[in-house]
């Protein structure tokens, strides 16, 4: 549950989201369990991302790819 | 406000095809695989549409008026003289300023007769054609001559000053 | 994991049962070459890798000599250890036996023997239990023979193991390979959907084929780079060396960097070279040069269509004033001559002048009344007129258009430019001029160039060193040279390029989004740029957490390193990134230059650095730390260096096993002796592996190697 956690954090740590999606750094969810609950579609897009690859048994990128790009489709509506 | 520029700008202009292998795909860098000429030709014109401009002005001051023979295929690289050097596609310099001097040129040259045009006894189709043949018959002259050019010294091209040249000898003829 | 205990057992020069007996900390096993140290460490790399050598080529030579026909023996190394408080023992063995005067091998095997929680031992897959006391990725860091073997990190390879054993980067290699997949398909989904539209399928492909072939050129011109790079690299390394080797090496340094200098001063030259003409004809407008003749045959064109339109303007106006009585006024004036265009003055300068009584167009005055008062009166009148559209006029107009207006307006905005114009020639003059002076600045260096290069040549020949030796350095020192200088214009040259072809692409790449966006499914683009973000936060990151990784590496290992170089050396290890995302690790010293000529002793040292890194490394990813095994590690040590290797031995935590030849000495009648320094030494534990006395080197059956514990 750790390495999860700690992986989102690395990821959101990134300037873009700050920069370009101007999400204030004080309103970044901690845990992958609460990224998947947020209204930011690229947050909760790596949050789906992360649950989903570590998983005992990952998804695979094909599978990924796909669910992916339909919560973003869904969300660009 | 009737705008001839307009008009005679939304076209393109043609050449004849048997320049387009020689000329154009060596001269302007069009992604041919050929080393030498995207190495050292393609410096010169990036463009197309770079290459027509030279040699329009260099037919224009060499009075090297040229027509495309009636048999020759014309082709054309399907690009409206008003996007020529459009400024936001290129970061370099906008040509808006040549394409009215080239007008400027046409309408110098062209045996055209406006009077007609404004009492509306001809089209005004009629009077763009007319320019456009004086810009394809001076461009034609231009590639002609440096098709020559090429023939008489395979490596003219290779200084850097090489088409400058061309133009400032141009005055004397 | 610590090892407990080693059991080896008829195992080459170890005769019968040997038991070395282990402690946490250091482990000193003394013992003079080809007494048995050596053969101790085979002994564990047989036992973890098994195979090193034909099994029958294992056995005493000694207890072969003894076989007697139909008795079996075993030839065993076991080894016991604790991990977690429990003891686990794996061992590899296998039966010899004599028949009809023939050795037999058999049952060859791998056993592991574990405590169960309720403390009973069981039997377990041998394998599997070695991979869990001490994982093979681990070993690799932990059991080095000799000085030359701690040398594992000149192959980038092996670095790039290192890091994925160790960093953390490599949990971050699955998502980069995730969202590259997904950038691809994305781009591909959206592909098909734009060549779905027909009309931009064309265009589309002509734009993806393009740069298919831009891509491939850039790909070339990279791997070329690549080669430039390394050969540049090579050479200054190969240049540095000769230099550190040979007298005068500091005039040398002084040398250098002048040329650096000069060579920094011709780049500069030579990049504010513009020779680009052709591009300045048209950017520059240089291509008007001649073009003020024809300008004025457009102004006299345009003035004569302009003054031929009024005067048939003027007839025609005649001629319906003619008819329909009326405008007389306006007949009477035009008569004479072709009047200026009916808006020429304006409507309020006309007001204007009437109001002051001055006709500003020939600047004389009209008083009221006056002949030329009442001509602009009248003018006026007739301008007015014009311009409320005469509705009853029934006649139609001359003109159906008015093309001229626009014309003149061409003509009136371009005659600014003709100053400009004029000016070209000396315009492009002063280009003419500016490269050649930049042309002679860079000539101008480059003699300077030669001259130091010519200096640098003369003191490398008047150092001293033999002639032949000297002849040969010289020799390489001028290729070096070349190879350098040619790869360094190749590297400009090709950084050039590279640059301009990524233009081109982005570009190009720009055109197809344009072509992507007018014609796909807006929801896929904006999926494609959440995509594209979300890679380069994911790729980003695994880049920072390699970085991270080598700041922590970099950072332990020059610690130890300073410890075990008190004072000696300043510099310090570099762990280096190339383009290429290899990485190297370089010692440098403290100004940042690379240090050319390393002793061994500086190499091994840096090796041993880096090696107790990792090791501290794995201890804190694993929560366990695990033994080193080193065999004669420091020959290259001196006493002074070898102490305080130890002493930092002692001061890090965790198992170590370190057999060495040092602190032993023959007595007058050639019996070994441990000198009295030994005991000064700080360990744990100490062993002396020694042959049994008496023996003959030349007969192997003579020897058997005796553990003793001190």
């Amino acid at each position: 549950m750790l390495k999860r956690n700690k992986i989102l954090q690395s990821f959101l740590e990134h300037k873009i989201i700050e920069e370009k999606y101007n999400i204030s750094k004080d309103g970044l969810p901690q845990k992958v369990f609460d990224a998947q609950k947020s209204e930011e579609a690229i947050i909760k897009v790596i949050a789906l991302i992360i649950d989903e690859k570590e998983k005992r048994l990952p998804t695979e990128d094909k599978q990924l790819y796909r669910t992916i790009t339909q919560y973003l489709n869904e969300a660009a509506i | 406000m009737e705008n001839l520029f307009r008009v005679w700008a939304s076209r393109i202009p043609k050449y004849d095809e048997k320049f387009r292998d020689t000329l154009f795909k060596s001269r302007a860098n069009k992604g041919t695989r050929d080393e030498d000429s995207v190495e050292s030709l393609g410096k010169h014109f990036s463009r197309n549409y770079e290459l027509y401009m030279y040699a329009f002005f260099l037919g224009l001051y060499r009075d090297l008026y040229v027509e495309i023979p009636k048999e020759a295929t014309k082709v054309d690289f399907s690009h409206h003289i008003q996007y020529w050097g459009n400024k936001s596609s290129r970061g370099r310099e906008s040509f808006s300023d040549l394409q009215e001097y080239m007008f400027v040129a046409l309408i110098a040259k062209t045996d055209i007769d406006i009077i007609a045009l404004e009492k509306d006894e001809i089209k005004v189709e009629k009077i763009v054609r007319q320019l456009l043949d004086t810009m394809e018959a001076y461009t034609n002259g231009g590639l002609i001559f440096l098709q020559e050019k090429g023939e008489e010294n395979r490596h003219y091209h290779l200084v850097p000053d090489a088409f400058l040249k061309l133009i400032l000898e141009a005055e004397s003829k | 994991m610590i090892i407990k205990k080693i059991v080896i057992e008829n195992f080459l020069c170890y005769y019968d049962i040997k038991e070395f007996v282990f402690a946490d900390g250091l482990n000193i096993i003394l013992g003079e070459n080809g007494e048995g140290k050596t053969k101790f460490y085979e002994a564990l790399v047989w036992l973890f890798n098994g195979n090193i050598r034909d099994l029958k080529s294992l056995i005493s030579a000694r207890k072969l000599n003894e076989l007697e026909e139909s008795t079996s023996f075993r030839v065993e190394v076991k080894v016991q250890v604790e991990q977690h408080e429990t003891i686990k023992q794996v061992s590899r063995f296998f039966q010899f036996e004599k028949k009809d005067n023939d050795i037999h091998t058999y049952n060859y095997s791998l056993e592991g023997i574990k405590e169960n929680a309720k403390g009973e031992r069981e039997m377990v897959d041998g394998n599997g239990l070695l991979k869990e006391i001490f994982p093979s990725e681990l070993r690799k860091y932990s059991m080095f023979k000799g000085e030359s073997e701690l040398n594992i990190f000149n192959e980038t390879k092996s670095l790039k193991n290192l890091i994925d054993t160790f960093s953390f980067a490599k949990y971050y290699n699955k998502y980069t390979e995730l969202i590259s997949y997904s950038e691809k398909r994305i781009s591909r989904d959206i592909d098909k959907e734009s060549r779905r539209n027909k009309k931009q399928e064309t265009e589309h492909q002509r734009l993806k084929t393009e740069i298919i072939i831009y891509e491939q050129d850039l790909k070339r011109y990279k791997s070329s780079l690549q080669i430039a790079n390394s050969e540049k690299e090579k050479s200054e390394k190969g240049l540095n060396e000769i230099e550190n080797n040979i007298e005068n090496a500091e005039e040398i340094k002084i040398i250098n960097n002048q040329i650096k200098e000069i060579e920094a001063k011709i780049q500069r030259a030579k990049s504010r070279i513009d020779e680009n003409y052709t591009k300045a004809l048209l950017d520059e407008k240089w291509i008007l040069i001649h073009f003020e003749p024809v300008f004025k045959e457009y102004n006299i064109k345009v003035n004569s269509l302009s003054r031929k339109r009024r005067k048939l303007q003027s007839e025609y106006d005649r001629e319906i004033g003619k008819r329909q009585q009326r405008q007389e006024t306006v007949a009477e004036f035009v008569k004479e001559f072709v009047p200026l265009p009916i808006e020429t003055p304006s409507k309020e300068l006309m007001q204007e002048m009437l109001d002051e009584e001055v006709c500003k167009v020939c600047g004389r005055e009209a008083p009221k009344g006056s002949e030329a008062y009442n001509y602009m009166m009248q003018k006026l009148e007739k301008l007015l007129k014009s311009l409320s559209k005469d509705e009853e006029e029934k006649e139609e107009p001359l003109y159906k258009h008015d093309y001229l207006k626009r014309l003149r307006s061409i003509q009136h905005s371009q005659e600014s430019n003709l100053d400009f114009i004029k000016r070209i020639n000396d315009l492009i003059s002063e280009r003419y001029e500016f490269n050649e002076g930049r042309k002679k600045e860079v000539k101008r260096y480059e003699k300077r160039l030669e001259a130091s290069e010519a200096d640098k040549i003369r003191i490398l020949s008047e150092s001293n060193q033999s002639e032949n030796n000297l002849l040969n350095a010289l020799n390489n020192f001028r290729a070096f040279g070349k190879t350098s200088k040619e790869a360094t214009e190749n590297i400009t040259e090709l950084t050039f390029k590279i640059k301009g072809l990524e233009e081109k692409i982005n570009t190009k790449k720009a055109e197809l989004d344009k072509i992507d966006r007018e014609s796909s499914n807006k929801y896929l683009i904006k999926t494609r740029e959440v995509i594209r973000d979300i890679a380069t936060i994911f790729k980003d990151t695994e880049k920072r957490k390699f970085n991270e990784f080598l700041d922590i590496l970099e950072e332990k290992s020059n610690r130890i390193f300073s410890e075990i170089n008190v004072d000696a050396f300043t510099g310090i290890i570099k762990f280096k990134l190339n383009a290429n995302k290899e990485v190297r690790i370089e010692l440098q010293e403290a100004n940042g230059q690379l240090f050319a000529r390393p002793n061994q002793s500086l190499l091994t040292s840096k090796y041993l650095s880096i090696l107790f890194a990792i090791s501290e490394l794995t201890k804190e990813n694993n929560d366990e730390s695990f033994p080193m095994i080193f065999d004669a590690p420091t020959s290259s040590f001196g006493e002074t260096k070898t102490a305080q290797f130890f002493n930092l031995l002692n001061n890090t935590p965790g198992q170590k096993i370190l057999l060495i030849k040092d602190f032993l000495v023959k007595d007058s009648a050639n019996n070994l002796a441990i000198k009295e320094e030994f005991k000064k030494i700080r360990r744990d534990k100490a062993i002396w592996v020694k042959l049994e006395r008496p023996f003959d080197e030349q007969k192997l059956h003579t020897i058997n190697s005796q553990v003793i514990h001190l």
